[in-house]
């Protein structure tokens, strides 16, 4: 259960450095603020994804 | 440590009032990543040495308590208390065992998985996951809180209802031992008493040295966490003038990560502390119906 829990943590926390590295690296265009979104239903759908499985 | 830290925040500080006169956002961004970096590793260096401390320092509290409660119970048998010394022992042991495991093996994990959630939620501005770890940190305190309540309640309830009968059961020796046997039988139920009074003295005095040591086990970690919650929270104080707000958030984060620890720390201590001082006052409480 622990290893499953920080399996999980760490899935997060690659998600999250994912994330700000694609926001850090993302030019200043009109799509800026719809790749954030998609960004951050992915981050959401790793946080849920136990549910799923 | 935290003068390095310092250092590292008004140097941030500088340079972001240059970098924001360049007008280039990339640039206070990457040394904002680089002071973050730094900082964490900081952090870092010394939280794995505080788990560990504290990892060691319940396992030390719940094998004293091994090596302990079986000669508490026996001097508590001694003293007539032996429907009490069996009834408690097995229950005492195995929630002593059980709520060791329940910190060491899911309470300490989670603490761990909180605080990396509580890092790496400060690294960005727009993904910010800080509840999700004050939902683990919040967590751990109730599952705590629940183990110690149960303790408690488990113990005082098995010794309240078991003490009585073991008063009956000295007083019933006593009055054998004096009827029973002949001419002499009135010396001997007096000499029963003084041996359940005497074994009721070692038994005391054992419990009072068990009480010091696992105090003296758990005083220099509880100190030390002590102190290193307080210097976190102000460090982050003293950081608010000049740092950013996710660098104060991130100290204060780990100041609460420590306070969790040191609740957990100070909850096994006085968890045992009460089992210890719960068998003393049962036998003691069997002994007032004589």
């Amino acid at each position: 259960m622990i290893e499953n829990l920080s399996l999980w943590a760490e899935q997060i926390i690659v998600a999250v450095i994912i994330a700000t590295i694609i926001e850090m690296i993302l030019p200043n265009g009109n799509n800026k603020k719809y790749i954030k979104a998609v960004i951050g239903v992915y981050v959401l759908f790793t946080i849920i994804s136990p549910i799923f499985r | 440590m935290f003068g390095s830290i310092l250092i590292i925040i008004v140097i941030h500080s500088i340079f972001k009032a240059i970098s924001d006169g360049l007008e280039n956002k990339s640039i206070s961004q990457i040394t904002y990543y680089v002071q973050y970096i730094l900082i964490v590793t900081l952090i870092m260096s010394n939280f794995a040495d505080i788990i560990a401390l504290a990892k060691t320092t319940i396992q030390n509290l719940v094998g004293f308590s091994y090596s302990l409660l079986p000669i508490l119970l026996t001097l508590m048998m001694t003293t007539g208390n032996i429907v009490s010394a069996g009834a408690v022992q097995p229950i005492i042991l195995f929630l002593i065992t059980f709520i060791g495991n329940i910190i060491t093996g899911l309470l300490l994990p989670l603490i761990l998985i909180g605080t990396a959630l509580s890092i790496i939620s400060k690294v960005s501005d727009k993904v910010q996951i800080d509840k999700l770890s004050k939902y683990f940190k919040s967590s751990v305190v109730w599952i705590l809180g629940v183990c110690l309540t149960i303790f408690v309640g488990v113990l005082s309830l098995e010794g309240t209802l078991t003490s009585s009968v073991d008063g009956v059961t000295a007083k019933t020796a006593k009055a054998a031992v004096s009827n029973f046997i002949p001419v002499v039988g009135k010396i001997l139920g007096d000499a029963v008493d003084t041996v359940i009074g005497c074994s009721n003295i070692l038994k005391n005095a054992v419990g009072i040295v068990g009480v010091i040591v696992v105090i003296g086990i758990c005083v220099l970690p509880i100190i030390k966490l002590t102190i290193l919650t307080a210097t976190y929270y102000i460090a982050g104080a003293l950081c608010q003038p000049i740092a950013d707000d996710k660098i104060v958030s991130l100290l204060s984060g780990m100041g609460d990560t420590f306070k969790v620890l040191l609740a957990m720390l100070i909850s096994v201590s006085v968890m045992l502390v009460i089992g210890i001082t719960l068998v003393v006052k049962i036998s003691n409480s069997g002994l007032m119906y004589r």
